[in-house]
């Protein structure tokens, strides 16, 4: 293989990709970042403002430039990290934010126009006098600035939610998570260990001092590993979510598997092992391909054998970097300069430079970068921690590449979001954990402990302490070995390594394309706190959410206020830790899963017959049953005809049915209801009224007395749930001395409405047992029997104002009893009829439903006061005399009819015909409407201003929306039979 | 007698679902459901009442909170202080209940054809439920006989498990539980549960089989 | 969030639903109307509602659960729930074996 692979690294198998279109090869274990390294590729994309060349600047999570479009079409994803994408075979990644091409790219003449889109630019866009102008800019700006597009296809894959419990959850597991691991999980504790890599171990993977013991953890009970898995974020109650990538990894996921699962893990205790992430020194033009942590640059060698580039510089403050010259020169890859701001060094960091042959200049600092779209070689000057570096002593050195290091910012995140403020150290220049307030622990380089051999100590400390305080006598393991190392242990505190007249643009924030200038700008325009800072720059707002670059815009701005860092203070970290696709937030809960679907015994049989449902809450009900090619309207109007010409059925096994029991159910409902309910007698139902406390109309429905001492309460659809748990609740709180029992029955139970002239026949048809004459079952009748054998209730209840009875049967047997209730029905011509005929029944009979129930309306408003006692206490009647409720200039219920023909909107509102003001003063509005069959006209309910005196009056139902206004006059809701003489037949 | 329809007709029938050609890990039966009757007593009716209960199920009454007895013909759910979930292979069950319970013990409530109720089993069937129950279903935590009221995908169900995974146990092996789940919402959990099974690959045993 | 349900164990806050201030007294409703508890003291109950920062007692319904009603004490500003404990006429129901909960 040609390129920067390394001659020594072992090959695994070929895997091929492509990049914008161009065949690659890689190898098995390779990132997209890696395997696009080994083929010489420097180029990854353009940079968000400036549209700078970008390349390959982490090897990690924390990567803020190489970010590509993964896949294509249904499954591309934009904005992933080349660093962190496995390499699969037929892998196709694209370059972003450029036009027309990555190499050339004309919107790079942004970085011309840098003044006009620095720090504010949005704000004072917004914000300032050019406001109008935004709207004209507006298109081209957003073309300019971005990232990645996302694909507005839908997602072919699977993901799924996880429920996970443990005594201990470790997140991370370098050295020191996989020691807390295992001495947990010896001590006997239900252990997590995840960790984002696909292999554990962190920085000690693939070597045998991780291996072995990993193996040994896969094979004990009660241990779950889980790689892949980004734990992301800390909640409440030591709640950890965290995304697992079961199958990013692979060209498409393998039948039945999801792409990504997502965990809830609730643990006792948590260790946080999360390690720390390098950042880079800011220099002049520190973004140019070719610069890169110094750590990355080790990465790519060990783990992946390719070189960073063939003639390397470095530049650190601290010692831990020169890990990676040693890494680099045991690969054979040519260091030419090492360039140390300290003076001193550590005696291991320079024997390593001293072996590398590099030339070692302390006392130095980059200050910029050179060459054309990528790195040719550095500026270097001579560098006092006072003075800062020299405004005249320069040289150039060449350099394809330059490995930084400015210390290490421990991955405080999850720390952070379940502690208190970080604590800043300053010989570590690091914020480190602050106080935990939930149980958790930290070990290893998030807690500051940069040293191998210490982090494994304190790793096992942490695990130990974690299982002792779930109550595990602890049983530590062996402490493997650990290679003696240079440490980061205290970098020299140089953040902006240019001299005073530095050169070319520095960057803090490479994702956002956030300055040194900008943060400058930022304190001069006086947005100086940390919050400021951070939404005045978007520095540390990007996807990369500022993992290199945030402690260095706080080092930036304390040099500028002339604070310590620790007295400018840091932002808090919130979830996540990186990016969650949203599909793995909604786990199944997508398409006819979104929310679960509730049907009923006659769900089918409506399906079947080319019923068009519809939605009622959760519940799925019959709207229509068209024939032929019937509008809705064509459809209802037959219904509700046949009804009340012959006789029709309804489904109504939504409506909420409560079974209510004991001895002292009476005198509860009695409470509950607003008129009385202790005289009900047995075999009766009544139509209730509920209030709210505050005494304004909330249930109706029917209740029916099946024994002295049981009730069937039926409510709306929509209030089952609710009626339950507020009865629930005066049990409990209220009124606790009452013996009645209450339980949900709207499930077992399968509800018919038949309805019409002929209804009495029908039912006499086929039920077994009950005297079906008029004496025997009187209106608000209830009679047990049987139909074909299965028990049955049947009441004589009409909402249609027909002659009506309704049918209670078991659910199961609810499409059998349907069936042949039609069956009985044939020769009187009976049809199903749906809620929409159901809704032209009741309106024409003025029954109040939904639309007039809607929380502001009470039984006055609705002509329904001779229904609220005035001689007894129930919920409500405290309240229901107040004033307000009393107001005759209160809207209140009326009819409307069309004079002109036109149909009213529901929702119109109603004006004086005369009314020129605009807009009119409104007087009311629409609440329900319908073509009648009876009277052969739009008719309406609605809520007027003193309705009832208005009767006779002419007004104007208008809908400005949709410039619709309709001639209407004021006549009572009761439109149809207002004796009620057919439902008493 | 008319015929009685469960709601997951035409979705319960027997059938392997294998995606990797491995051995199915769950095994999903929809239980014939005879009687299912819920009791609730007055506090200071609780004793008496589990005496009735226990005597017409021949089952023991359920040992505290959250636990259950049974047997093979029926089995007490205890689901709440003073409130009980009986299942019995006897059709006159609610009848017998309603006649020695009267209201100033308690309250008898007929739930059979409100819930349907699935047996789950098999090696992987805490793995496939931990998809949708917040519940920590490790079996020092939750033993056999243990009853627990939760929700998965937003759906009641109220669960009691059966076996732990230990050899020689169950048919299949491993865990097994009953969950009873509200008619109405029982096809869409069903579609949930096969979709969330539909990894480990599942088996349909036919209705009533279990 | 976790509510330690006395029943069921500690439970996830998606099954329950919150059912407000608990610290509120329902006025007599045979004082009213025409005597004893006057509007303000219905209004009191209805409407007002302290929002206190800190100790907090609240009621919780275990919808999704063994359907008790609670009393909850919940600190408002960390969301550390003191306690719950049965509200109704099974608060002194002692379950014959707890089992332990996780």
């Amino acid at each position: 293989m040609s390129g920067y692979r390394l001659e020594s690294a072992r090959i695994g198998d070929t895997v091929n990709f492509t990049f914008d279109g161009k065949r690659y090869q890689g190898v098995a274990g390779d990132t997209l970042a890696s395997a696009l390294l080994a083929n010489g590729v420097d180029l990854f994309g353009r940079s968000f403002k400036y549209h700078r060349p970008r390349g390959l600047f982490s090897a990690g999570v924390e990567e803020p430039s190489a970010l590509v479009t993964l896949g294509c079409g249904a499954r591309a994803e934009p904005n992933t990290r080349a660093t962190v994408v496995e390499l699969f075979e037929g892998l196709e990644a694209t370059s972003q934010n450029r036009w027309p091409s990555l190499a050339l790219d004309v919107m790079a003449v942004n970085g011309l126009a840098g003044p006009i889109l620095s720090a504010g630019f949005y704000y004072k866009t917004f914000m300032g006098p050019t406001r109008k102008a935004w709207k004209f800019y507006e298109h081209f700006i957003r073309k300019a600035a971005g990232l990645g597009k996302a694909s507005f296809l839908p997602d072919p894959d699977r993901y799924e939610e996880m429920n996970a419990f443990c005594d201990v959850l470790v997140v991370g597991a370098g050295p020191a998570g996989m020691m807390a691991a295992m001495t947990a999980a010896n001590s006997g504790a239900r252990v997590i260990l995840a960790d984002e890599q696909s292999t554990l171990g962190g920085n000690l993977r693939d070597s045998a001092v991780a291996t072995n013991p990993l193996a040994k953890l896969s094979a004990t009970d009660e241990v779950t590993l889980l790689p892949r898995t980004t734990v992301y974020g800390y909640y409440d109650d030591n709640t950890l979510g965290a995304v697992e990538r079961v199958a990013d990894h692979l060209p498409a996921p393998v039948k039945g598997q999801p792409r990504e699962r997502h965990w809830t893990i609730r643990a006792r205790q948590v260790v946080i092992a999360t390690g720390a992430i390098e950042r880079p020194i800011v220099f002049g033009d520190n973004d140019k391909p070719g610069v890169m942590l110094a750590d990355a640059g080790r990465l790519y060698v060990e783990r992946h054998g390719v070189a960073p580039g063939r003639q390397v510089a470095l530049f650190t403050n601290n010692d831990g970097a020169y890990r990676s010259v040693a890494a680099l020169s045991a690969a054979g890859v040519a260091i030419t300069a090492i360039v140390e701001a300290r003076q001193e060094i550590g005696d291991q960091a320079r024997r390593i430079a001293a072996a590398s042959g590099a030339e070692l200049l302390t006392g130095h600092v980059v200050t910029r970068a050179l060459g054309g779209q990528s790195l040719s070689g550095i500026a270097v000057a001579t560098f006092d921690p006072k003075q800062g570096a020299s405004e005249s002593a320069h040289r150039h050195v060449a350099a394809d590449c330059l490995l930084v290091s400015g210390g290490w910012t421990p991955t405080l995140h999850l720390a952070s979001q379940a502690g208190g403020p970080a604590r800043w150290d300053d010989t570590l220049t690091a914020f480190l954990p602050g106080e935990a307030l939930q149980p958790w622990r930290a070990a290893g380089a998030c807690n500051g402990t940069f040293a191998t051999a210490t982090a494994l100590d304190q790793g096992a400390a942490a695990g130990a302490a974690a299982a002792a305080a779930c109550g595990f006598a602890s049983n530590a393991p062996d402490l493997p070995q650990a290679d003696d190392e240079p440490v980061a242990e205290a970098p020299l505190p140089v953040w902006d390594a240019r001299p005073k007249h530095g050169k070319g643009k520095a960057f803090v924030d490479l994702q956002h394309d956030v300055t040194a200038a900008d943060v400058s700008l930022a304190h001069r325009e006086g947005f100086r706190s940390v919050e400021h800072l951070k939404r005045y720059t978007t520095l540390g707002m990007a996807t990369d959410q500022g993992k290199t670059s945030n402690v260095i815009g706080l080092a930036l701005m304390a040099r500028e206020r002339q604070l310590s860092i620790p007295e400018v203070g840091t932002t808090r970290f919130r979830p996540p830790y990186t990016p969650v696709s949203l599909g793995a937030l909604a786990g199944q809960a997508r398409g006819a899963n979104f929310r679960p679907t509730r049907r009923t015994a006659l769900h089918d049989w409506h399906e079947a017959k080319g019923a068009e449902m519809q939605a009622a809450g959760l519940w799925m009900r019959p709207r229509i049953y068209p024939q032929g090619g019937e509008t809705v309207e064509q459809a209802y109007v037959r219904e509700a005809r046949q009804v009340r010409q012959s006789v029709g059925m309804v489904d109504v096994s939504t409506l909420g049915k409560i079974d209510v029991q004991g001895p002292d159910a009476a005198e509860f409902l009695n409470r509950v209801y607003s008129n009385g309910f202790l005289k009900l007698p047995e075999g009766k139902a009544r139509y209730g009224l509920m209030l709210r406390e505050d005494g304004f109309l909330w249930d109706d429905g029917t209740t029916w007395r099946l024994s002295e001492a049981r009730f069937l309460m039926t409510t709306t659809t929509a209030n089952a749930a609710p009626v339950l748990s507020q009865l629930e609740f005066l049990l409990a709180a209220v009124w606790p001395e009452l013996k009645v029992a209450v339980t949900s029955v709207t499930e077992q139970w399968a509800g018919m409405a038949v309805s019409g002239p002929k209804s009495r026949d029908v039912i006499a048809a086929v039920v077994d047992d009950i005297d079906m004459s008029n004496e025997a079952l009187p209106f608000m009748g209830v009679r047990a029997g049987h139909i074909g054998g299965v028990p049955v209730l049947v009441a004589r209840l009409s909402f249609s104002g027909e002659l009506a009875y309704e049918v209670y049967c078991g659910a199961h047997h609810g499409a059998a009893v349907w069936t042949r209730l039609l069956e009985a029905g044939e020769p009187f011509g009976m049809i199903p009829y749906g809620v929409e005929a159901l809704g032209t029944l009741r309106i024409e009979k003025g029954h109040v439903a939904g639309p007039e129930l809607d929380g502001r309306t009470t039984a006055e408003d609705l002509g329904l006061a001779a229904m609220v006692s005035t001689r007894k206490h129930f919920i409500g009647s405290a309240m229901v005399q107040r004033e307000g409720l009393t107001d005759p200039q209160r809207l209140k219920l009326v009819g409307f009819v069309s004079t002109d023909g036109g149909k009213i909107r529901p929702g119109a509102h109603l004006v004086a015909a005369n009314d020129t003001a605009s807009p009119p003063r409104s007087l009311g509005h629409i609440t329900s409407v319908t073509y009648s069959p009876a009277l052969e006209k739009y008719i309406a309910l609605g809520l007027l201003e003193d309705g009832p005196s208005r009767l006779g009056a002419k007004l104007v139902a208008t809908y400005p929306l949709k410039n619709i206004d309709v001639a209407v006059e004021v006549v009572s809701p009761h439109f149809f039979d207002p004796e009620g003489s057919r439902m008493h037949a | 007698m008319l015929d009685a329809i469960s709601p997951l007709n035409g979705h319960n029938a027997a059938r392997v679902h294998r995606p990797g050609g491995n051995e199915p890990g769950v095994t999903l039966t929809e239980r014939e459901l005879v009687s299912l009757v819920q009791v609730a007593a007055w506090p200071d009716s609780v004793e008496q009442v589990e005496g009735i209960i226990a005597s017409l199920t021949r089952c023991a009454p359920p040992q505290g909170a959250n636990s259950s007895s049974g047997t093979a013909e029926g089995a007490i759910l205890a689901l709440a202080p003073g409130r009980y979930l009986v299942e019995s292979r006897d059709p006159r069950l609610a009848a017998q209940l309603a006649e020695q319970i009267p209201a100033a013990l308690g309250a008898v409530t007929d739930l059979s054809h409100a819930r349907v109720a699935i047996r789950v089993a098999g090696p992987d069937v805490v793995w496939v439920l931990s998809k949708g129950l917040a519940l920590d279903l490790h079996p020092a935590v939750l033993p056999p006989m243990t009853v627990a009221q939760s929700a998965i995908h937003e759906v009641g169900v109220i669960l009691r498990r059966l076996s732990a995974d230990k050899p020689g146990g169950d048919k299949h092996g491993g865990d097994s539980f009953d969950l009873y789940v509200y008619r109405g919402f029982a096809l869409s959990f069903w579609d949930w549960l096969t979709e969330a099974a539909s990894e480990t690959g599942y088996i349909v045993e036919p209705p009533g089989s279990a | 969030m976790l509510i330690p349900c006395p029943h069921c164990g500690p439970r996830d806050l998606g099954e329950f639903t919150y059912g407000g201030d608990a610290t509120r007294d329902r006025p007599d409703p045979h004082s009213s109307p025409g005597g004893g508890a006057s509007a303000e003291d219905w209004c009191g109950y209805v409407f007002y509602r302290d929002n206190p920062r800190g100790r907090h007692v609240e009621y919780w319904h275990h919808g999704q659960g063994c359907r008790l009603w609670l009393k909850v004490v919940r600190d408002t500003v960390t969301h550390k729930i003191e306690g719950a404990e049965i509200v109704g006429p099974w608060a002194d129901a002692e379950p014959k074996k707890q089992r332990g909960a996780a």
